[in-house]
């Protein structure tokens, strides 16, 4: 049992970090090959606020998520006016620069030794609110103005802009949601599993984020999700087969590239008025028959 | 009264004056039309005016404010709408997604609102359906509301642009080859929906235009533009007349009629 809680709490940990991606990248078309770096920038601010600073753990999250959207903020201030490539390889750097400022810093953050010793705090139920918290927060942005500003912003910055949009303003509003999550599940992922260490997150996890959204589809929150908890709830109950599923992600991303370009959920998400549309259909056919 | 003045306006990429020293005057219930031959610098005018390419020269006034130097989007939020010669829909929206989005400046609730679908944002998502079907069935449109702009028709897909630039009740319209690709019936029906809007809604209006039967239709005033300049300006009986225009128009003859 204690087992399957344990793959239960990283596969959700790991959903949220999936659906922070999910607004910045799927929805908005901004890549950034340095998520990672919130989400070590909150597990490191909450994991040295308790250990180092003795600070209660509520107080740990809200300075975790603050530091993860002031990094937001540095970062992309100055990229977000940039084209979507440069915002590419800043990120990245950005990715690489956290990483070695926890190194240099090892007096303060146990450098390559990693942090231990920090509380065990995040258990199922509050990282299973927290994840469904973050699925209605989301799932309500893309209902509304929000999310059809970040697709119009995908698809046509120009056009955008001249429907009113004030584009650079709502990028940084993006990535700085974007930015909350990531830090606010990295904070979770230190109370949970009380050490981490400057690597726990690198450039290929960020990167493979963006490809279980490609391979979702980038329309459907839904299809984000469900890609999300199979492939990394298939990686802990198989720990045998872990290369494995980096193979079959690696299949699945090719097949979805030849036959399947908007992803395997395509515009599908799941919703009450979807449930109805489904009961209302079969109600009928019976009436029918 | 007058509504948008353009005073000698000038643009360059590299050494290309595309637009130079450009003025205009537009009155708030006016239709008027700039013509010129390809390349003469009107698109760039338009893009100039709403604030998608900035001037080098000279200044924008609009509504009694000083637009030079403002952004596309606070030009739109103050009343200024388009659309694109070459057509520019979200492909990744829906058609009725499409026009909402032209909503963006007058929203009222905010992303705190959003993230917990208050009754406000609720009531005001109400609001917005409502206006963006308006438009919709306006243009004819409403049937299509849930698909993607990339399975309309062309023809539709024109009328989707002027449905998404009067979703935010501008006050000052510009159309970029609103007739081009359509045919002749279509084209007939865009006049009349042109004249429609202009009467129903009160708007001004500046059309592009190479289509002449249109122009000389719709339009009070006609502004005639070649190599960046105007080169004359005046009713479009006074046009048809003008030899500087005829010349311009010599080596262009075929697009004219
Ligand atoms: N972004 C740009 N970069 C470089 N040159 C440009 C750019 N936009 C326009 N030009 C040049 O400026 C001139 C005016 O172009 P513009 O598109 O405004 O003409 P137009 O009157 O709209 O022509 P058409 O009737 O073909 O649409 C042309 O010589 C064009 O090649
Ligand atoms: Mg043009």
């Amino acid at each position: 049992m204690i087992f399957y809680a344990k793959v239960l709490e990283t596969t959700l940990l790991f959903t949220m970090f999936v659906l922070s991606v999910y607004m910045l990248s799927g929805l908005t078309g901004l890549f950034s090959l340095g998520h990672g770096a919130f989400i070590t920038l909150g597990a490191y601010t909450a994991g040295l606020a308790t250990t180092r600073f003795g600070l209660p753990i509520w107080l740990a999250m809200v300075l975790a998520v603050v530091v993860g959207m002031i990094g937001g903020l540095i970062i992309g201030a100055p990229t977000l006016k940039l084209r979507r490539d440069y915002f590419l390889l800043v990120t990245f750097g950005f990715g690489e620069m956290v990483r070695a400022l926890l190194l240099w810093t090892a007096q303060l953050t146990g450098g390559a030794m990693g942090l231990a010793g920090i509380p065990y705090a995040a258990e199922l139920p509050l990282i299973g609110v927290s994840t469904l918290v973050v699925v209605v927060f989301v799932a309500n942005l893309k209902k509304t103005a929000f999310g059809r500003t970040c697709i119009a912003i995908r698809d046509d910055e120009l056009a955008a802009q001249a429907m009113g949009v004030n584009v650079y303003a709502h990028k940084i509003k993006v990535f700085l949601l974007s930015a909350a999550i990531a830090s606010y599940g990295g904070a979770l992922l230190a109370f949970n599993m009380s050490f981490i260490e400057p690597n726990l997150f690198n450039w290929l996890e960020s990167a493979k984020l963006i490809v279980i959204i490609f391979v979702g589809g980038i329309n459907s929150v839904t299809g984000a999700l469900i890609t999300g908890i199979f492939y990394y709830s298939f990686g802990e109950l198989f720990r045998f087969a872990h290369v494995w599923r980096d193979v079959l992600l690696g299949v699945l991303v090719i097949l979805v590239i030849v036959f399947r370009t908007q992803g395997l959920f395509g515009n599908w998400e799941f919703s009450p008025a979807w449930i109805k549309s489904v009961l209302g259909r079969k109600r009928s056919g019976k009436q029918g028959a | 009264m007058e509504l948008l003045r353009i005073e000698a306006i000038s643009k360059n990429f590299g050494g290309v004056a595309a637009v130079a020293d450009f003025s205009l005057s537009q009155d708030d219930a006016e239709i008027s039309a700039i013509i010129g031959p390809n390349g003469a610098g009107k698109t760039t005018t338009f893009n100039l005016i709403s604030g998608v390419q900035e001037v080098d020269k000279g200044q924008l006034h609009f509504a009694g404010t000083n637009i030079t130097r403002f952004p596309s989007h606070k030009i739109q939020a103050l009343g200024v709408s388009r659309t694109f010669q070459n057509i520019r829909l979200f492909d990744g929206l829906s058609v009725i997604d499409n026009v909402k989005i032209a909503y963006t400046s007058q929203l009222g609730y905010r992303v705190f609102d959003e993230l917990l679908s208050t009754p406000r944002v609720r009531r005001e998502e109400k609001l917005i359906e409502e206006r963006a079907r308006e438009q919709l069935s306006f243009l004819g449109l409403e049937a299509h509301a849930e698909q993607k702009p990339k399975n309309l028709a062309y023809g539709l897909r024109r009328r989707l642009e002027l449905a998404r630039a009067l979703m935010s009740a501008p006050k000052l319209l510009l159309l970029d080859e609103p007739a081009a690709g359509l045919n002749p019936a279509e084209i007939r029906e865009l006049m009349k929906t042109i004249e429609h809007i202009h009467r129903e809604r009160k708007l001004s209006v500046i059309v592009v235009e190479h289509h002449m039967e249109l122009v000389m239709n719709i339009c009070s005033r006609i502004h005639v533009m070649d190599f960046g300049r105007k080169i004359a300006e005046g009713t479009p009986q006074e046009i048809t007349r003008n030899e500087k225009v005829l010349q311009a128009y010599l080596g262009d003859m075929g697009e004219v009629c």
